[in-house]
């Protein structure tokens, strides 16, 4: 019985010291990406030759530089989450940036852990732009200036944003606070004349 | 010499100036007599009528028939004796945006700020009969009638179902897929639009002064203004929405394998929105009123919906009507939106929260473990 009792307390010792020491690597595992990112950010060169000649973003106050993909659907996860993979979405139903109106990107601004590559989070810090910065649009190889105007974080249900097409503008939209969806971070920039 | 004089100057009237502008224009009006000699008689009478009739009349009528069908479904699969049979339909999103605007009217009648009238009676002579009779009367009349028929006729088909697989060897599955369909309907009519600026608005001064001993003055002032506004509408608007949607509806009966049947969500928006209709704007007078009032010049009328394009009017100064109506079946983002979900775009995910929640149930999953196992293996060892 007392042979029993001692195998069982360290039965459970051990569980224990091992889901401790479990939980202590998932915690390195889930933030590695992120501080991957950090580090990137802070040391990597940033390269102002845009990746693709035909849809491109590249904001350099946050060293982004991205493809777009064109004419993504926004009202069907289906489509647009493969999209996003692969760098910024561009809404179906706005603008394009040599046509009047809005143009209306998105991406990620996290993913799960294990996913997060440069290209599918390319709008993480696209919380750190400021009122002034330039964005610049490359479409099928010219270059489309804009300032960013302002800044504003709304519910997901506020589609206006996305179906008004009254302004001549770019809206960049990711999610926030980083690593959930419960908000959606909008970037209204303006063309720069 | 002295009485041929005094007579003479008695039939004399020096100065009279009566300025009239054509009706519904600003116009000054000044009467006056002055500097006539002693004992003289000195009479004017005027008399200024002003009449304004605008009339306006719009009908409209428009009926709207719009018809969409999509099927995806209706697939068969029977008999077949080896392998599995998957029947897999496409999703289908069907949008239809109907919008009528109807009969406008813009009406702008009579001039701001007219110039005042003055009546002066100045410097004559003593014994002087100095009299002056002014009757202004200026009458206003619009009317403004509009009739507005609308009839919508919407009827939507959308079917992902109604697929067959019997009486198959292996198994058997039936996805069939989603429909999003929006129906929004606006209808629109009868605004009027109508400013009138009461004729002979302007103020009115009379003075009388520096006339000699004993004259005679008199000024016999009649001021009549009237203005009507008029206005009658009727709309009568019907809508006949009928939609059809259908995921379901399948069958899968006497095959020997598994048999799953899975159907498609169905989301149906309608939205009608029944106006504007019969709204008006209308402003009597008060343009030349002080700078805070709410209808001061600076402040530009209500713009009509749609452009004016002219109408039936008479005697008016300006009067306008729009009649226009558009759309038949075209799409519109936020009747979509409203259709499938009404968010945007999911750009985060909840997997880093999950993993660090998922860690820290493991760490205090471990350390519970830890605890209830003893501190120290030596204290275990002991009992």
């Amino acid at each position: 019985m007392g042979k029993t009792s001692e195998r069982t307390t360290k039965l459970l010792r051990t569980t224990g010291n091992a889901l401790i020491g479990l939980s202590v690597v998932g915690v390195l595992l889930t933030f590695y990406p992120i501080a991957r990112e950090e580090l990137a950010y802070k040391t990597r060169a940033f390269s102002e030759k845009p990746i693709s000649q035909e849809f491109n973003v590249m904001v350099k106050s946050i060293k982004v530089n991205a493809p777009v993909t064109k004419n993504v659907d926004p009202w069907n996860q289906s489509q647009y989450l493969p999209a996003l993979h692969n760098g910024i979405a561009h809404a179906k139903g706005s603008s394009l940036p040599d046509e009047e109106g809005s143009v209306y990107l998105f991406a990620h601004s996290s993913d799960a852990p294990w996913r997060m590559t440069s290209y599918n989070t390319a709008f993480f810090r696209l919380g750190r732009v400021n009122e002034g910065d330039e964005i610049i649009v490359t479409y099928e190889g010219k270059d489309y200036g804009y300032r960013v105007s302002g800044k504003s974080v709304v519910w997901p249900n506020e589609v206006e944003y996305l179906t008004g097409q009254e302004r001549n503008q770019l809206i960049l939209q990711t999610c926030t606070p980083i690593g959930t969806a419960f908000k959606r971070l909008l970037v209204f920039a303006d063309p720069i004349k | 010499m002295d009485d041929m004089k005094k007579i003479g100057l008695q039939f004399i009237i020096l100065v009279c100036v009566v300025i009239l502008a054509a009706p519904g224009s600003a116009f000054a009006l000044e009467l006056v007599i002055s500097g006539n000699g002693d004992g003289s008689s000195n009479e004017v009478q005027t008399s200024v009528e002003q009449n304004t009739t605008v009339e306006q009349t719009n009908e409209g009528s428009v009926e709207n028939n719009v018809s969409e069908e999509a099927n995806t479904g209706g697939n068969t699969a029977d008999g077949n004796v080896g392998g599995e049979v998957s029947i897999e339909t496409g999703d289908i999103q069907a949008i239809t945006q109907v919008t009528n605007d109807f009969n406008t009217t813009v009406v702008d009648v009579g001039e701001c700020c007219q110039e005042e009238t003055t009546v002066l009676i100045e410097g004559n002579g003593t014994d002087s009969q100095n009299t002056v009779e002014l009757a202004l009367s200026n009458q206003t009349l619009v009317s403004v009638n509009q009739e507005a028929n609308v009839t919508n006729f919407i009827n939507g088909w959308a079917n992902t179902g109604r697929n067959d697989a019997n009486d198959n060897g292996g198994n058997v599955r039936i996805d069939t897929g989603n429909i999003s369909a929006g129906v929004k309907v606006t209808n629109s009519a009868n605004h009027a639009d109508i400013k009138v600026e009461e004729a002979g608005s302007g103020s009115v001064s009379l003075a009388v002064k520096g006339n000699g001993d004993d004259s005679r003055n008199t000024i016999r002032l009649s001021l009549e203004n009237q203005t009507i506004v008029d206005k009658h509408d009727v709309a009568d608007i019907d809508n006949f929405i009928v939609w059809e949607a259908n995921t379901g509806e399948n069958t899968a009966n006497g095959n020997l394998g598994d048999v799953a049947i899975v159907t498609g969500d169905i989301n149906l928006v309608i939205d009608i929105v029944n106006g504007p209709i019969n709204d008006e704007v209308v402003i009597i007078g008060g343009c030349c009123s002080d700078p805070d009032d709410p209808y001061d010049p600076g402040d530009p009328p209500t713009e009509p919906s749609t452009p004016p394009t002219g109408g039936p009017s008479s005697g008016g100064n300006n009067s306008s009507s729009g009649n226009s109506s558009s759309g038949n079946g075209s799409s519109g983002g936020e009747v979509l939106a409203a259709a499938v979900g009404t968010i945007l775009p999911a750009t985060g995910g909840f997997d880093f929260l999950l993993a660090m929640m998922a860690n820290i149930a493991t760490f205090l999953m471990g350390v519970y473990l830890r605890l209830k196992s003893g501190r120290a293996p030596a204290r275990t060892v002991r009992r």
